[in-house]
Formats: structure tokens, sequence, C-alpha cells
């Protein structure tokens, strides 16, 4: 049992960030800018007189959207490629090719430098976010789907004139549940690095409240760092952004080695597919 | 009558697993003397090459030992590390199964070869290579002096079992274990490789624990033979009288099958989960009685070196 | 020699498909660049296009020929060298890109150093003490690390050794003045990026090692090795590391390119003058010119990167002949 902690508090972590941003968020602007933290604002207000406590709970918004939508669309579209890979051999060689080679690409440094051709924006992020994430998903999905389709069951409902579409959806994709889970959970914190990374390069539209962004502008500011206010207008988001992550990690890795059995034997704490993406 | 070199009583091996617990070897008690080639004989999963790991202190984490392996009087399966690694390559050598996989792929041969001289022995290095390729001569690579700078990769499979049974040979142990150095090679090679080791035996006076499957083998080197079947002892006896005649049901498909003869009945393949009662033939045995399933035959004398496990004898 | 010959052709086919791929992607710009860049000087309050500009950027973005005439001229324009010229900067692009790829280079080179020296150690001692207690809290200090974004991990470095050191100047505490080269000069100001870069970086060295390293450590041959009664160190060091070298060097380019990422955020958080800065200027200023070029080059250099990497495999596998 003890072997699920870390998992337990990674959910404990995220469900706390997903409650606090599910609360109404009060009124944030209209206060003198750059106050410390006192009792009438717990974190301070940054450069612009925003309440940092009201800003940094609506940027878990932000980041937890992007990252819900970035692990849903890639384990999606990951799933379709890969579980047709899997079960149709005729489709396995170029579909598999064309993931390799997106294999090749580093991820981050590409949407950088796609993103600055574009109008900042967080869609335009998680489009490439999620178009360039895809392959991973489906490039372990397939030898899975693979094995799975060279089950017995799968033998007799094909003899019923099943079609590889009904096959997928019906049996073989519902049996990896517990991967694309795990898949979901890792793509969805690679969004929100990824998200939190381009808000801090300013790639995302002005009045976006993210954590990346938050920092970026105390960044921009002069008086930031001359004065003791990065203290409550740097940190906090910092704060709350490697907590989501933490949390994720926890509950990404610890589903991964329940559910993957192949990679138990590295390390209790799964490292491969962190190590996979090399980190950006 | 000098002491064996190698005393074994009561060997047992497991890997427990959770509720269940795999069972390589059970019960097995063997002597070795100088000089002396000792047959093991089973297929795979009869627990031959847990009984080679277990003498060398390279079973699996997951292992656990009962019983002893007196080796000139000191019991391996107690000793600690350090005193088990002088052991290991000088004392006793092994030459494992699988040659492709036993090579280190990344480093020459004659890095590989030259290791055990230059490190543990102390020879030079021109004089360990002069010994490694006038080994691998022995050994019928032609060529050697040229072909011990080639990485395994280059070498075929046959070259590369007699690169690692050289190897071994090398360092001229007390005893050498070979585990199935015959099973992946041609024929040709086969005869090769027996008549090396009978030679080296025969010059060097060291004991051979030979590990196979195939009795045809075992019946051109061994002196004495263990019959195993699911990691016990079925049937021990001097390599004449198992080859007149095998008491053991299972010794018999062993030597058909040697004999070429296609053989239908298989025995046991796996290791066997927790403690099976009753012979572990009996499901194959075509004289099990009731008996044979209910209750575990004990290795009982029949002859003056000659023991067997069954209720019929 | 033919893998040699499969690895460079492929190569050579990315370089191609990279190249189309920027060409094109002038085409994504919302409305059209030429339109951006006039919107962009009326809103600041400078005179839109006029004809005679519209005409030169037209010819430079190749919008005013069909389309296979512009592909021909800018590929003829690659094979001089000639990337245009910036709008922002008003010098050749290829210069400017060039000086920048420089110091951006010398960046990753640095953390990929750092990197590389705290990560692998690291990783090798985890594998060989695969569940020990130092293994298990590695691991975790390991987690906890990995999981900071390399832009936090350089803004604790700033904090921790500028604002609160005080070691190195706060503002601009990277920025190069032109023509500044003493070696001293350089280490300072390339000190705090690389050293973020690196320790970000060091994490993925250390799963990757690790991970690769107990792999090895299973293999047939080191069992064999120790029953040749070699001590453990004798076994890692003549065994293990000859093996963990391709294995890596088979990750480089992953590591290379998330490098190349991270680069991005160091520079951004020290306002070290490298191609990650180079392509937010050009982004603030809808310089597309520069942009079309800074992306060409960096494809072209992590392309090179991977090709050199590959290569080297390739060598590693005559040599073993190692069974994929």
């Amino acid at each position: 049992m003890t072997r699920r902690v870390p998992q337990i508090a990674g959910l404990a972590i995220v469900a706390l960030i997903v409650t606090a941003a599910l609360l109404p968020s009060g009124q944030s602007d209209g206060n003198p800018p750059f106050q410390p933290p006192d009792t009438s604002h717990l974190l301070g207000t940054d450069d612009l007189g925003h309440d940092m406590l009201v800003e940094v709970q609506r940027g878990a918004r932000v980041s937890l959207a992007v990252g819900l939508a970035v692990g849903l669309s890639t384990i999606v579209l990951g799933s379709l490629v890969g579980g047709m890979a899997g079960i149709a051999r005729s489709l396995d060689g170029p579909l598999m090719g064309m993931v390799d080679f997106f294999l090749i690409v580093p991820r981050l440094p590409l949407v950088i430098l796609v993103s600055l051709y574009l109008r900042p924006s967080v869609v335009n992020a998680i489009v490439l976010l999620s178009l360039l994430g895809w392959p991973a998903v489906a490039r372990t999905m397939r030898p899975l789907v693979r094995g799975l389709a060279q089950a017995e069951f799968v033998e007799v409902v094909r003899s019923w004139g099943a079609g590889p579409a009904y096959l997928l959806r019906r049996h073989i994709l519902p049996q990896c549940r517990g991967v694309l889970l795990a898949q979901c959970i890792l793509e969805a914190r690679y969004g929100v690095i990824a998200e939190a990374g381009l808000g801090f390069l300013g790639l995302e539209e002005p009045t976006t409240k993210s954590w990346g962004m938050m920092m970026a502008y105390a960044f921009a500011h002069p008086a930031t760092f001359v004065s003791d206010a990065w203290t409550w207008t740097v940190v906090p988001p910092a704060l709350a952004l490697v907590a989501l992550i933490v949390g994720l990690s926890l509950i990404g890795t610890g589903l991964e080695s329940r559910f993957d059995p192949r990679m138990v034997q590295h390390a209790p704490f799964k490292a491969d597919s962190l190590s996979e993406e090399g980190g950006l | 009558m000098t002491s064996p070199l190698l005393e074994i009583d009561d060997l047992g091996v497991n890997f427990p697993n959770g509720r269940e617990t795999a069972v390589a070897l059970e019960d097995v008690s063997l002597t070795l003397a100088r000089g002396e080639t000792l047959a093991v004989v089973g297929e795979s999963g009869s627990g031959k090459t847990s009984l080679a790991l277990s003498l060398m202190g390279l079973l699996p984490a997951t292992a656990r030992c009962r019983g002893r392996a007196l080796w000139r009087g000191k019991d391996l399966l107690a000793m600690e590390e350090r005193r088990l690694r002088k052991v290991r390559g000088v004392e006793i050598g092994i030459v494992f199964q699988d040659a492709r996989s036993a090579l280190n792929p990344f480093l020459r041969i004659s890095t590989q070869m030259t290791e055990l001289l230059r490190r543990r022995l102390g020879h030079g290095k021109r004089e360990a290579e002069d010994r490694a390729i006038a080994m691998l001569e022995k050994a019928g690579i032609a060529g050697a002096r040229e072909r011990i700078r080639d990485y395994p990769a280059e070498f075929s499979g046959g070259m590369r079992q007699r690169a690692l049974l050289a190897m071994a040979l090398c360092a001229n142990p007390l005893l050498l274990i070979a585990d199935e150095v015959t099973s992946a090679v041609d024929e040709t090679t086969q005869i090769q490789i027996v008549d090396l080791l009978r030679e080296w035996q025969a010059e060097s006076g060291g004991a051979i624990l030979l590990i196979t499957h195939d009795l045809g083998v075992a019946a051109r080197l061994a002196h004495r033979v263990l019959v195993l079947h699911g990691g016990r002892v079925m049937e021990a006896a001097a390599a004449d009288s198992l080859f007149q005649r095998a008491e053991c049901a299972y010794s018999r498909v062993l030597l058909r099958a040697a004999t070429g003869a296609f053989e239908s009945m298989r025995g046991f393949q796996g290791s066997r989960q927790g403690n099976a009662v009753g012979c572990t033939f009996a499901g194959k045995c075509p004289d099990a009685a009731a008996e044979c399933f209910e209750q575990t035959p004990p290795l009982s004398r029949i002859g003056e070196t000659h023991w067997v496990r069954c209720w019929n004898r | 020699m033919k893998r040699y010959a499969t690895v460079v052709a492929r190569c050579l086919l990315l370089l191609a498909v990279i190249t189309l791929l920027n060409f094109f992607l002038i085409r994504l710009v919302p409305g059209g660049p030429l339109e951006v860049i006039s919107r962009a000087r009326v809103e600041s309050g400078a005179a839109p296009l006029s004809d005679a500009e519209r005409s030169m950027f037209a010819r430079y973005y190749g919008l005013d020929q069909s389309l296979s005439q512009q592909l021909l001229s800018y590929g003829g324009m690659l094979m001089h060298g000639d990337m245009g010229q910036s709008t922002f900067f008003r010098r050749p692009t290829a210069e400017i890109v060039s000086q920048y790829l420089e110091r951006t280079l010398l960046l990753v080179a640095a953390g990929l150093l750092v990197a590389v020296g705290a990560g692998l150690p690291l990783g090798i001692i985890s594998a060989a003490r695969r569940g020990s207690l130092f293994d298990s809290s590695l691991l975790v200090v390991e987690m906890i690390l990995h999981a900071v974004p390399p832009f936090l991990i350089a803004t604790a470095a700033l904090i921790v050794f500028a604002v609160t050191l005080h070691w190195f100047p706060v503002a601009g505490s990277a920025a190069i003045t032109v023509g500044e080269s003493s070696f001293t000069s350089v280490l300072r100001h390339l000190a705090l990026p690389a050293l973020s870069l690196g320790v970000w970086e060091s994490t993925t060295v250390y799963y990757l090692t690790r991970n690769a390293m107990v792999d090895i450590l299973g293999e047939d041959y080191i069992r064999a090795a120790r029953a040749k009664g070699l001590g453990e160190h004798e076994v890692l060091i003549r065994h293990a590391l000859p093996a963990l070298a391709p294995a890596l060097l088979a990750r480089f380019s992953v590591l290379f390119g998330s490098a190349i990422g991270g680069a991005f955020f160091a520079e951004q958080v020290f306002s070290y003058p490298g191609i990650g800065q180079l392509s937010l200027t050009a982004f603030q200023n809808y310089d597309y010119l520069l942009l079309r070029g800074i992306f060409l080059v960096l494809s072209a250099t992590m392309l090179a990167a991977y090709l050199a990497a590959d290569l080297w495999l390739i060598r590693f596998d005559i040599r073993s002949g190692e069974r994929t």
C-alpha cells in the first residue's frame, strides 16, 4: 500500500488545485499596486494592482484547461492512429513511419517557432502541442493494440463479421483504459509545462491570466527584482505551477507503473516517459 | 582416497513470488572428484542451469537456496561475496549457454579473453594474449592471431561458442562448468568441442560438470550421469550403467531421444510451482501406478553407484 | 557503407522538407505578412508601407510571382547563402542569425556539459545501487527537479545568485556589449544561463543514464563478467560503461533538441543574446524574413546534430554488431 502513497499525494495536490480553480473568483483589480501581503490581500498585489491570490487562482483555470485539452486530444488522436496501425497490418508501415518522423522533431522548439508566426493565442498553443503530442501516444498504443488484437476473444468476435473499427472501439481500446489514462495525465502535464513556457515567452494573448504570463509581466517590470516585490509577484505562480506539475507527475508515473508492467523494473516512479520526452 | 572437489548436499533452489513459489531444484546431492566428468542431464526447466548458477553465487536476487555445496571443504552457498569472487573464474570456471549474449559485444575478443589472466592471475599483456591465441587455435579457430582482435559480432555462432570455451579453459580452473556448450552448434563443431574438453581434462586433470540435455554428448565425455527432472534427481549412475540399463522411465525417454528415435512423449517443461506431490514424471510415465501420484519416491540405491527415484524399482 | 548513405539521404530529405515548410510558414501569418507589417507601422505612428517597400517585400517573400517561380528563386537565394535583409536590423539575415546562433550554441554546449557532468555519474551510481536508499531518494529528488520548468529553474538561479547573493548583476546580467570578447567576460555572462540549463537537463540525463544502465546491468555478458570473479567496480567500468556510450548516443538528439528549447527560456530570464532572444525580437517587430532565416538555420543545426549522432551510432554498430 505504501506504493500508492505518491499517487495519492499527487491526486490530492491536483484535486486541491482543481477545487481552487472552480471556486468563483472575486474582484481583483482596483487596488494599489505592489502591495506586500497583508490581511486584505493575502498574496499582495502585482504591478497593476491586481490581487495576487485571485490572479493565481485564475491562472489555475488556464493551466488546467490547457492540460486537459492537450491530454484529451493527444490520446484521442494517438489511440486512433496507434489503434489503426496495430490492427490493420497494411496501415502499420506508413502510419508508424509518419509517427517516427514526428518523433524526431523536438516538440517545444517547434511549437515556439511556429507560434512566432501566428497571432499569439492559447488555442493555437493547444492545437500545436496536440499536433506534436499524439505521435508519442500512438507509438505506445500500437504494440498494445497489436497484442490484444491477437487475443482469442478477438478472433471470435472477428468471426462474427466485426470490422476493425468496431473491434477497436468496443473490445480493444476499453482494455487499454489504464494505459490511456496514464498517457492522458502525462500529456496533460506536458501541456501545462509548455503552456507556462509559452506564456512566459509572451506567446499568448496579452489578456490571458496564465501563470506563465504573470511571471512574464513581473519580469518585464523593472521594480520587481530591485525591491522585494518578486517574493509575492513571482514566487506564488511559480510554486503553484510546480505543485500542479509535481501532482500530475506523481499520478501519471504511478499509473504508468501500474498499467505497464514492462516498465516497472526501471524505477519505483516510472521515469521512462519523462525521459522519453527529454523534458521538452 | 582424496576428498572430492565438490560435494553438494540436499541443494534446493526456489523463487518465492508472492503466494506462489517456483521450485527450480529440490534435494539435489552429488559429488565430483578431480579429473572426473559428471553429466547433469535434463530438459530445459529441469533446474540444470540453476545448479550451475547457485555454485557460482550468480542466481538472481530473488532466489532462495537451501543445503550445502562444499567446494574443497568450504560451503559456497554460505560464502561471502569477496571470498566467492576469488573462487570464480580461477577455481571454478563456467561457460554459459548463449554464446551470443555471454560475450560483451562492445569489447574485443582479445580484451575479454585476457581479462581473467591479466586481472586475476597477474599475467602480462603479451603473455596473456599468447595463451589466449594458443587456446583459440586448440579450439579450432583458424588464424587466431588476427581474429582475436575482432569483436564478437564478427565471429560466427560456432566460433563464439569456441571462444567462450577457450576463454574459460585459459585460466585452467579446477572445475569447469559447461552449460549446454554443444546445444547451439552443428555436429562437426560439437565433436570438436567434446574433443577439446577431453583433451583439456587429460592434460590438466580438471573436473567437468557437463550440463546438457543430450545424452549422446554425455556418453562421450561423462564418467557419471545425473538425470534431473522437475528439479529432482531421478537417477544417478556411472555412465556405463546408465546406458546399459536405465532404470527410470524418464532416463529411457532421454536415451531414446539421444539415439534419434522420435519421442512423442515429452517431459516437464519449465520449473514447477510449489511442492509437487508424487513423482514429477508420473503424468507421462508408462509404468505409473496410483502411489506414484500420491507420494514422492525417495532416492534409493539399486547398485553400487546406481541410484534411482522410483517406486517401481 | 550503405547505412551511412541511408542516414545521409534521410537527412537531406528532411532538410528539403524543412526548407519547404519554412517557405510556406509565411503564409500562416493571419492576413499576410505585408498587411501585418503595414498595420504595425501604422500603430506605432509611422507611415504605412509605401508601394516601393511593398514591392521590395513582395519580392523578398516571393509573394509576387507564381508559386513555382517563388520556390525557385527562394532555392536560388539559399544556395547563395542569401536569406534576405532583416527589416528590423537592416542587415543581412544570414549575418545576424549566425552571430546569435553562435552564442546559443555556446550556451547549449556549456549547459550540456553541466548536465552530463551532474547527471551521468549520478545515473550510473543509482543504477548500480538500484533499490538502495540512495537510489530511491535520488529518484524522488530528480523527479521533483524534473517537474520544474526550465524558466523556473533559471528564475530560481537568478533569485539565489543575483538577487540574494549579489554575485551577478540582476538586470542585463548577461547582456554582452558588442565587441566585448574577453574570455572571462564571456564566462561571466554564460555562467548563470548555462548553470540553469544544465541543472534542468541533468535530470533528463540522469533518467536516461539510469534506465540504460539498469538494462545493461541485466545483460548476460555482465553476469559472465562477474562469473570471472571481477569485482563490481571492474565490471562496471570495463564492461558496462562501453555499452552505455551507444545507448546514450542514441538519445543525444533528444537531449540536444530539448536543450535548444530550454535555451530559449534561459536566454529570456537572463537576457542572454542568443537566438531565442533574436526570434522574440523578430516576432515583436514582425520581421518575418528574420524569422524565416532563424527557423531554417535552427532546424538545419538540429538536423546536423542528429546526423552527427546517427553517423557515430553506425560506427559503433559496425564495431559491436548490436542487434536492434
